[in-house]
């Protein structure tokens, strides 16, 4: 019995100690603000930190369009279209992936997918062509991380504490950003898609036909509230028209539709200046415009192509000298296709393109054979700084977009943590006086086990690697309040015992054995819903299952092994005459 | 202290099942009549939380908005003790740079973003069909549970219990004209667990005595395993009680309708395990389970 017994202490001691051994740095760090510790301690979710998390999501849209074959006729570009809408239609309704409705449209509509995604698949069969589409998808959705963790860990402005970034299901990431205040400009830095190109801007009648040919569908279709004929030409004899800064909305709106983009041939696109400009009009009124420009759709160098994108103060002597630019070079590939199509087209513009934003459109004066190219034209230091992160990231394979912002301000996670804390201490305490009062000296070892079980409880959510959120708190709370529960069945077990004579020492070994089954299976319930809550998605509700099913089965321990060891020694000690319950 | 009960439970099971019933039916109709109201976790939407130094004039703030946003917005101003803020709820905004924008003309330099919550109206319909999915998969996983290892007509019974403690506690809430968010369904799950918990010690007592005592009328077994839990009942139930109780006086404005689904729910677990629970596996033993095999 003795052995027995010692080997018990020796299994509660070990669990105590190294409890406490694995939440000493979190003490030290939260409690007594040691900040050396702060790497080996307990994790506190953004909204006890305070800080920025997002929810991205692939358009799936927009990749399948950028998957398909490039060189599809605008007859051809058109059905695709069609088919992309309606089975997103069907996604839409059925709550479904694109990509699965886009295979069952094309069953049911005999549609052969290969014919325009012949650069992926020459199989006639659909299913091998999804198969293909569905292994892009995957690789562009590991790819985005790649890309999202280089950009976040590269950027010095919004690395405050550990970025982490996790794939959600098949088509999502979460970003969390502690201690982010800034949020727009966080989550534009993120969002970008980082599409680069250097294109040709194409001749101004050219781009003067398109605009007669939209006036004319305008005239011809609509009401004439859009003055598009009010686009005036820039100064400097460059391309391009300028667009009073009121008109600009409409006119994107109306760039959206299929029927104006079929007035565009396929090879080129109409892509917008990234600044406005301000220039006094006829009667001397300062106007801002947008400039639009016709740029060629087949970029002469892409994204792939540059290397070593750098933000820097332009130096003396140079064109742009004291503006912030971004230097940036070209590989093997790109030098070679760069100095032709330099040589080939000297005294004409050259748009730079990010996101199809134009940066600078500059003329072409000689052969440029060595592939260094500089942007100027931002705004600000950061936004230099931070399109050369991301051009130094790679860009992304499709446009992403947000679905979900949690943002929590350092205050209220300050506050957060004191109503979290002051209800843990309050509830505790008063969880302990009560069964105190009510078990007397059965109560008090019944506390020891609480406490225990807390200090057990944040060693095991350490050694998880758990985040610690508000909702956690309140699983943990509650694990306070129900883990007495398996003390209360043995206490009352006993007492019956008690009652109907049986002498002490049988009482306690019969109330654990009889109550035992009992505890078992009402905590396997708990944990069940637990696991399932686990599932119900969201990061704060996962904190609370997590800590309420670590709390419970912790509690297991605490509240049936440890307490029983304690009356066992109290009975081996000193024969007890009359048990405190 | 109180330690022997002999309350004649089964004399009230009828009255109190008619109640039960009662209610349960006024809430699910007040469920299809008055609806849900779901917070934009299901139905997508923005939520910005706003803390202004000096004056605030809601009326020039919801007309500056609503001018620049083209939508209707909820502008409330919550106040108590410690804090005051103000609740801008909007439909879905991708981007909040506008609302920023927006406040600092309105405000100056005298206010504070202390938190954006903003849902995607399509990962609402995701959360929605989620939340159901969780909700139907622990209650089958449950009554699996509870087939295995009792049978069929306590499966039955916890089952009966646990939809009753759900939907009144959702009754209450549309009483209440409050919003179901998904730390309610989480609530309700946690809820689900407990009183399946309180349930399944009286269910534990009772097959004990039955099987300590086969031929005794079923009636009494039921009432002396009633009355033998009763203590542990009410013991569990006041500490769970005071923790939930802590949390809602305590936990923060995030936490009060999460706390008020939990004190809820403890008290209609407690009272559904002997009221509900128990008199339907009654009913069912004594109508179809005549013979008793002890098991």
């Amino acid at each position: 019995m003795l052995d027995n017994l010692k080997l018990r202490w020796l299994v509660i001691v070990c669990t105590i100690v190294s409890s406490l051994y694995y939440i000493y740095p979190s003490v030290d760090y939260y409690i007594f603000n040691n900040l050396s510790q702060q790497k080996q301690s307990l994790n506190l979710g953004l909204d006890l930190r305070g800080g920025l998390n997002i929810i991205l999501e692939l358009d799936d849209y927009l990749f399948l369009q950028r998957l398909s074959k490039k060189n599809l006729s605008n007859q051809s570009r058109n059905k695709f279209n069609e088919i992309l809408k309606s089975a997103q239609k069907n996604a839409n309704n059925n709550n479904t992936k694109l990509i699965k409705e886009v295979e069952l449209y094309s069953e049911s509509n005999n549609i052969k997918l290969n014919k325009y995604f012949s650069n992926l698949s020459k199989s006639s069969d659909n299913y091998q062509v999804i198969k293909e589409i569905n292994s892009q998808h995957d690789y562009a959705m590991q790819s985005i991380l790649d890309i999202m963790r280089n950009r976040i860990e590269d950027h010095d402005q919004y690395g405050l504490g550990e970025p982490s970034i996790q794939k959600l299901g098949d088509n999502r990431l979460v970003v969390e950003l502690a201690g982010v205040t800034d949020i727009s400009k966080a989550k534009n830095y993120i969002q970008r898609t980082a599409d680069f190109e250097l294109s040709l801007v194409e001749n101004q009648n050219q781009l003067t036909d398109v605009i007669v040919k939209i006036q004319g569908y305008i005239d011809s279709k609509m009401d004439r509230s859009l003055a598009i004929d009010s686009l005036m030409i820039p100064d400097g004899g460059s391309e391009g028209y300028l667009v009073n800064i009121e008109n600009v909305q409409a006119i994107k709106n109306l760039l959206k539709s299929d029927e104006i983009n079929n007035l565009i041939k396929s090879n080129s696109k109409i892509v917008w200046d990234n600044k406005s400009l301000a220039y006094y009009n006829q009667d001397n009124e300062y106007v801002e415009y947008k400039k639009l420009y016709l740029v060629s759709s087949n970029p002469a160098i892409s994204g792939g192509m540059i290397q070593t994108p750098k933000a820097i103060v332009a130096d003396m002597g140079n064109n742009n000298a004291g503006q912030w630019v971004v230097n940036l070079d070209m590989n093997k590939e790109g030098r070679k296709k760069w100095s032709k199509f330099t040589g080939a087209n000297i005294n004409r513009q050259v748009a730079i393109i990010l996101d199809d934003l134009v940066f600078m459109a500059p003329f072409i004066r000689d052969k440029i054979s060595s592939g260094s190219t500089q942007i100027s034209g931002f705004e600000s230091m950061e936004e230099a700084k931070d399109i050369a992160s991301i051009l130094k990231a790679g860009e992304l394979p499709a446009p992403i977009s947000i679905v979900q912002t949690n943002y929590v301000g350092p205050s209220l996670g300050k506050d957060s943590i004191n109503d979290g804390g002051k209800s843990m201490i309050i509830g505790l305490f008063l969880v302990l006086i009560f069964m105190l009062l009510y078990y007397k000296g059965s109560g008090l070892i019944a506390n020891l086990a609480v406490i225990c079980n807390i200090i057990i409880v944040f060693a095991v959510l350490y050694t998880m690697n758990a985040v610690l959120t508000l909702p956690g708190i309140a699983g943990l709370l509650l694990t306070i309040g129900m883990s007495v529960d398996a003390n209360v069945i043995i206490f009352e077990r006993i007492r019956e015992e008690i009652n109907s004579k049986t002498p002490n020492y049988a009482a306690i070994k019969n109330g654990y054995n009889k109550a035992f089954a009992t505890i078992l299976d009402a905590n396997i319930t708990t944990l069940l819903t637990a696991f399932i809550l686990s599932f119900l998605g969201s990061g704060p509700i996962v904190g609370f299952a997590t800590t309420l099913s670590v709390g419970i089965l912790c509690s297991m321990f605490t509240a049936i092994f440890f307490t029983k060891t304690i009356f066992l020694t109290l009975f081996k000690i000193n024969k007890i005459k009359n048990l405190s319950i | 202290m109180i330690q022997n009960f002999k309350f004649s439970f089964v004399k009230y099971f009828k009255t109190m099942f008619i109640i039960s019933s009662a209610a349960f039916i006024i809430s699910v109709l007040s469920l299809f009549i008055l609806g849900i109201k779901s917070s934009i976790d299901f139905t997508g939407g923005t939520i910005i939380n706003v803390a202004v130094d000096g004056t605030i004039d809601l009326s020039n703030l919801r007309k500056v908005l609503e001018e620049n946003l083209n939508q209707s917005i909820n502008v409330v101003e919550v106040k108590s003790d410690e804090e005051s803020y103000i609740l801008l709820k909007m439909s879905y905004l991708s981007d909040e740079k506008i609302i920023n924008d927006l406040l600092e003309t309105v405000y100056g330099n005298n206010y504070v973003i202390n938190q954006i919550e903003s849902i995607g109206p399509k990962l609402g319909d995701e959360l929605k069909i989620n939340a159901r999915n969780a909700i139907i998969a622990s209650l089958l996983l449950i009554g699996l549970y509870i087939s295995i290892r009792f049978d069929g007509y306590y499966a039955i019974g916890s089952l009966f219990a646990l939809l009753h403690d759900v939907f009144i506690t959702l009754g209450i809430f549309i009483f209440m004209n409050m919003e179901i968010s998904i730390s309610i369904i989480a609530a309700l799950l946690t809820i689900v667990g407990y009183s399946l918990n309180d349930t399944i010690v009286i269910y534990d007592r009772i097959r004990e005595n039955m099987s300590l005592n086969p031929y005794r009328d079923k009636k009494k077994i039921f009432n002396t395993s009633l009355n033998q839990t009763l203590n542990r009942t009410l013991v569990t139930s006041l500490t769970t009680l005071i923790v939930v109780i802590v949390l809602y006086f305590y936990g923060g404005n995030v936490l009060k309708p999460f706390a008020i689904a939990l004190i809820i729910g403890v008290i209609l677990g407690t009272y559904s395990s002997i009221f509900i629970a128990s008199p339907v596996t009654l009913f069912l033993e004594e109508k179809y389970n005549i013979e008793t095999e002890e098991d």
